[in-house]
């Protein structure tokens, strides 16, 4: 049994070429059933991207529920002009506006603007912090996408599905490098705050989808522990529990190759053990804040009492920096809000004050985020992507809120040879996408494109038919990369 | 069978933001509720083969679907003409033809780069059009 394992390794390495790297291009192994390439190599080893990469991880801000770029970034002065006014026909045709709540009159932003930095991006006053930040962001302003449920959205902008079933960014990524540390996740998910967003941030948006097991995303909880059940027993040696998971991995190894040859699932479970034997140490100090500085909590937001407000969202940023540093791949951020005030960025009603709380919580973590990313080396090869499943529309709903819009909106992208500016525009009041057109397909494209991955050439086997990340769709922007 | 009428406005094109012709000034009002959305449906569906069948080499495979999306296309472009709609409809539908016949062609003769560079002119073709004559679902 033991020897089978030791042939099937020594094949991989004699054989002495990059195995996950033909998969990549379409070569032997995709060639071959889906489960008979699983079983031929390890999974999360490393593996050679298509050409050199600007990036090596990616830090994923999904701002779930949806804020309203029209408060945030994308400044509107036609629309304080018509605010209180009907959406003019000449804005709506070919539009099914009619989403959630109707149409109501259009809506002017109440924040004060100003362009900042060298490149003159518009920030609202509700972000600060970030506004300090512009010179290292490309603003994607004529964002669009489909749908008008979180839910179908999200899953959109993740898996590129509108259904689940599909495999998240973050897998794809894993799939196509492997890990670059094996003793932690090379795709880590850290949920923040409450809120359901509409349904719209739960596990199918960091599901594997057809994809092996192994690749789908690894939630860390908030606290020492970031893993349930991670710890050991106290009634249990270290020897015992090694002795347990050797002879745990004899058996499955006896099962997999016996009766389940291939098997994804027993694969993944089988590796996941071993994993958490190795995350028993390596996990809890990735998260362990207690050697950073108190000025680098404080960049961060952790420790002004003033701003309590930002503690978890915060804690999940300094945390991201530490799991970049550890060679971790893919770290899906994903906001929730900070107290029970407001359920996350779905502002149907009351927007100012839900922003307010949204963007007190986000605004000096992500600031503080990408100057330290910056003062550390490690914005050059790291890519900053804020986003979320679709924004909001420039008429308002229930009085003070804004309903959901796919047709325009805002996201940006930091670091990993992104260049700093303002790309693309929505029309004169903000409805819908009008130049530099980025689709969530042309998102994920650019994104694989930084880390060396070309999103036509990564593909991988599923009931007969050769799947990609971003379906047949994706274009690379081109226009904001170095 | 979707049923639906939609009015194109010339500005569209403007939000197009991709290469192809613009549509003139103005509004045209046109009447789509008797196009076969099943043969679109189909296409959809042929095209993901089309994809995979590039990937994968199967040069018999991107040779068939590539006459059913010729065939289709072929269709859309009889119907748009019969339609008397903007000359873009009609020139869509044509380039789409030509392309899906570069594809077959350069996969036969094993050039899969020459081919994967025409799928993806394919599909920008298809959105380019979509997003003129195909209201978003919602």
């Amino acid at each position: 049994m033991s020897s089978r394992v030791s042939t099937r390794r020594e094949f991989l390495r004699n054989t002495g070429y990059g195995v996950g790297a033909l998969s990549l291009t379409g070569g032997l192994l995709s060639s071959l059933p889906a489960a008979a390439a699983a079983a031929l190599e390890d999974p999360l080893a490393l593996k050679a991207p298509h050409f050199a990469p600007k990036a090596k991880s990616v830090i994923w801000l999904h701002m779930a529920g949806a804020p309203s770029t029209l408060d945030l970034f994308d400044y509107k002065p036609e629309l304080v002009r018509l605010h209180g006014q009907p959406l003019p026909d000449s804005f709506r045709k070919g539009l099914k506006t009619a989403t959630d709540g109707g149409v109501g009159a259009l809506y002017a932003t109440k924040r004060e603007w100003k362009q900042h930095g060298d490149t003159g991006a518009w920030v609202s006053d509700l972000l600060p912090n970030l506004a300090g930040q512009v010179d290292n962001i490309a603003f994607l302003k004529g964002c669009k996408t489909e749908g008008s449920t979180h839910v179908i959205s999200s899953l959109k902008l993740h898996t590129s599905g509108l259904v689940p079933g599909r495999p998240a960014l973050g897998s794809w990524v894993t799939y196509g490098l492997g890990s670059a540390n094996p003793d932690l996740p090379a795709f880590v998910v850290l949920p923040t705050g409450t809120g359901a967003a509409g349904g719209g941030r739960g596990a199918t948006i960091w599901s594997s989808g057809f994809l092996p097991a192994t690749y789908q995303g690894t939630a860390f909880r908030p606290g020492d522990s970031p893993m349930l059940y991670i710890d050991r027993p106290n009634v249990v040696t270290t020897a015992e529990q090694r002795n347990t998971l050797d002879l745990l991995k004899q058996l499955n190894d006896h099962e997999a190759q016996r009766l389940h040859p291939g098997d994804g699932e027993l694969e993944a479970r089988s590796r996941s053990y071993d994993l958490a034997y190795r995350m028993q140490k390596t996990a809890p100090e990735a998260v362990d804040l207690a050697k950073e500085t108190t000025a680098t909590k404080e960049l961060y937001g952790i420790v002004d009492t003033a701003t309590s407000a930002t503690r978890e969202y915060a804690t999940a940023l300094l945390r991201a920096r530490r799991l970049i540093e550890r060679n971790v791949r893919f770290i899906h951020v994903i906001s929730g809000a900070p107290d029970n005030s407001v359920d996350s960025w779905d502002a149907h009603h009351e927007i100012e004050k839900n922003h307010s709380v949204m963007c007190r919580q986000v605004d000096r973590p992500i600031a503080g985020l990408l100057a330290d990313l910056k003062a550390r080396g490690l914005l050059d090869t790291t890519l900053v992507v804020w986003t979320a499943e679709f924004g909001r529309t420039p008429y308002g709903q229930t009085g003070d809120g804004r309903d959901h819009n796919p047709w325009g909106y805002t996201t940006w992208i930091a670091g990993g040879g992104i260049k700093p500016g303002t790309y693309g525009a929505t029309d004169e009041i903000g409805l819908r996408a009008v130049s530099g057109i980025a689709d969530t397909y042309d998102i994920q494209a650019t994104i694989l494109n930084q880390l060396g991955l070309d999103h036509r050439k990564l593909t991988y086997l599923y009931q007969g038919r050769s799947e990609r990340a971003t379906t047949v769709y994706g274009q690379v922007v081109k226009e904001i990369i170095t | 069978m979707r049923r639906a009428a939609i009015t194109v406005l010339g500005v569209f094109s403007i939000a197009v933001g991709v290469a192809g012709p613009l549509l003139a000034a103005g509004t045209v009002n046109l009447d789509l509720s008797d196009f076969d959305d099943d043969i679109m449906r189909d296409m959809d569906d042929t095209m993901k083969s089309l994809d995979s069948g590039i990937a994968t080499k199967d040069v018999q495979s991107v040779v068939r679907d590539g006459q059913s999306i010729q065939k289709g296309l072929a269709w859309a472009q009889d119907y748009f003409t019969k339609k008397g709609s903007p000359k873009d409809a009609v020139q869509w539908a044509q380039e789409g033809q030509d392309l899906a016949a570069a594809i077959s062609k350069a996969t036969q003769a094993g050039d899969f780069d020459t081919a994967l560079n025409k799928y993806d002119s394919l599909v920008k073709n298809c959105r380019a059009c979509h997003d003129v004559y195909k209201p978003p679902d919602i």
